[in-house]
């Protein structure tokens, strides 16, 4: 696993928007390719989005299926963009995307899920300032992030 | 495994042990006529209770299981190594399959070796990197409701089982391929560089053909692979006093060059043949 990196960024104008008016997690495409400003939505986009929509139903979901999706043959989940409003933990979050991942690994084959790699980019509000969080490792050393509390989730 | 009596039934009467015989005999035509008549006798269900239903696809994947495994160990004996890379992933696709829909995601001690067995015959092959396509694509359909599968409006999930149906996303209107990428990891493993079969790179594979004619191997042998790497005498090697110039022509003194290199580092790979594992 490797250490977690912290760094102070600039939030966008659409994201401080949902931030503080809306609630739940939005859904949001992305541009794939540098050169081009057309945005995509990753292919687990869907899957992901109505996975939480059956297992979580009291959490709100902002998601459009309408737009193009990129597809990899690469073994990999590859989750969307997520925004997460002002009332909903990154704890809450982290915890879904674990149980996605433990949900989708059902099938794998002896020695696959120990395998399995995740690699995730938070951006978070902490006071006036936003930073971003940047983790590599397996879905255990992930586990360890849902145990903090939320008010120092960066110190420890 | 299965979710009602009446499929768990069926597969524990014993059919399959005739199965792993002929199979063990390498006896590959009776081995697939075995499992056609399975075939048959499941497809004469008639059931429109979902967990049936279910358990019925279930079968049927087993099925294909045990089909591509006879496919890929005719094929190993046939000296045909390249195809019989296409039928080694069915067989690991199909065992995916059966964990996921099985019964708490449990599977029988038979298959429980097979998926060790394949695992260790995968590495034997010389495919560690594949081609990974990305492509951008308007929507998938559902192949049940032909909604957009990623929308909410269809109900359905994605390789989960309704009614004896598979949720698969089929890709409409790809309208563009994004790249090709080499990667270690795909989700397809189908997609290699072909080698003919007498190459080198299936040195391995050839090995176990000639264990499978000389009957000292066979589909149901159990083997794993010894990695340890050899040690072997360096024929270049000449030893010289520490401060003369290197026998390699680096230039350097002996004693900073190649005064360690008496011995050199081999990759070996060992087959370590255990006695066959008993189905029948």
């Amino acid at each position: 696993m490797n250490k977690p990196t912290i760094k102070n960024i600039k939030p966008s104008i659409e994201f401080e928007k949902f931030y503080f008016k809306s609630s739940g997690l939005r859904i949001v495409p992305t541009i794939y390719n540098r050169e081009s400003e057309e945005v995509f939505l990753y292919k687990e986009s869907g899957t992901f989005a109505k996975w939480i929509k059956k297992n979580y139903p009291k959490i709100s979901i902002d998601y459009n299926s309408n737009v193009k999706k990129i597809s990899l043959n690469n073994n990999e989940f590859w989750l969307p963009l997520v925004y997460l409003s002002s009332d909903t933990s990154i704890q809450i979050y982290l915890g879904l995307v674990i149980n996605f991942l433990y949900d989708k690994l059902k099938g794998a084959l002896s020695g696959e899920k120990e395998k399995a790699k995740v690699n995730l980019n938070i951006e978070y509000k902490e006071g006036d300032k936003y930073k971003r969080f940047e983790y590599s490792g397996n879905i255990e050393g992930l586990e360890k992030f849902t145990k903090f509390n939320t008010n120092n989730f960066f110190e420890n | 495994m299965f979710h009602t009596k009446l499929i768990n039934d069926i597969y524990n009467k014993n059919v399959f042990s005739l199965f792993y015989k002929k199979l063990h005999q390498k006896n590959f035509i009776e081995a697939k006529a075995i499992l056609n008549n399975l075939g048959k006798n499941i497809d004469n269900i008639d059931s429109k209770e979902e967990l049936i239903l279910n358990d019925i696809y279930l079968f049927k994947i087993v099925l294909t299981f045990h089909n591509s495994l006879v496919s890929l160990w005719e094929d190993i004996f046939n000296q045909k190594y390249s195809s019989s890379w296409i039928f080694l992933q069915d067989s690991l696709d199909a065992l995916r399959t059966v964990n996921k829909l099985s019964l708490n995601n449990k599977k029988n001690k038979a298959l429980k070796f097979f998926e060790k067995q394949l695992l260790t015959l995968e590495r034997l092959y010389p495919y560690k990197i594949f081609a990974s396509v990305a492509w951008e694509v308007s929507f998938y359909e559902c192949s049940i409701c032909k909604k957009d599968i990623d929308s909410f409006d269809c109900p359905h999930e994605i390789g989960e089982l309704y009614n004896g149906k598979i949720a698969i996303a089929h890709a409409k209107e790809i309208t563009q391929l994004n790249h090709v990428a080499m990667v270690e990891n795909p989700s397809d493993k189908r997609c290699v560089v072909q080698y003919d079969d007498n190459s080198k790179q299936f040195k391995i594979l050839q090995y176990l053909n000639k264990m499978l004619i000389l009957n000292k191997l066979t589909p149901l042998t159990y083997y794993k692979i010894d990695e340890t790497p050899r040690k072997l005498l360096n024929k270049d090697y000449i030893q010289l006093e520490r401060n003369k110039k290197c026998f390699c022509g680096s230039n350097r003194k002996f004693k900073k060059c190649c005064i360690n290199k008496k011995f050199i580092e081999e990759k070996h790979i060992e087959l370590i043949i255990n006695p066959e594992f008993k189905l029948w």
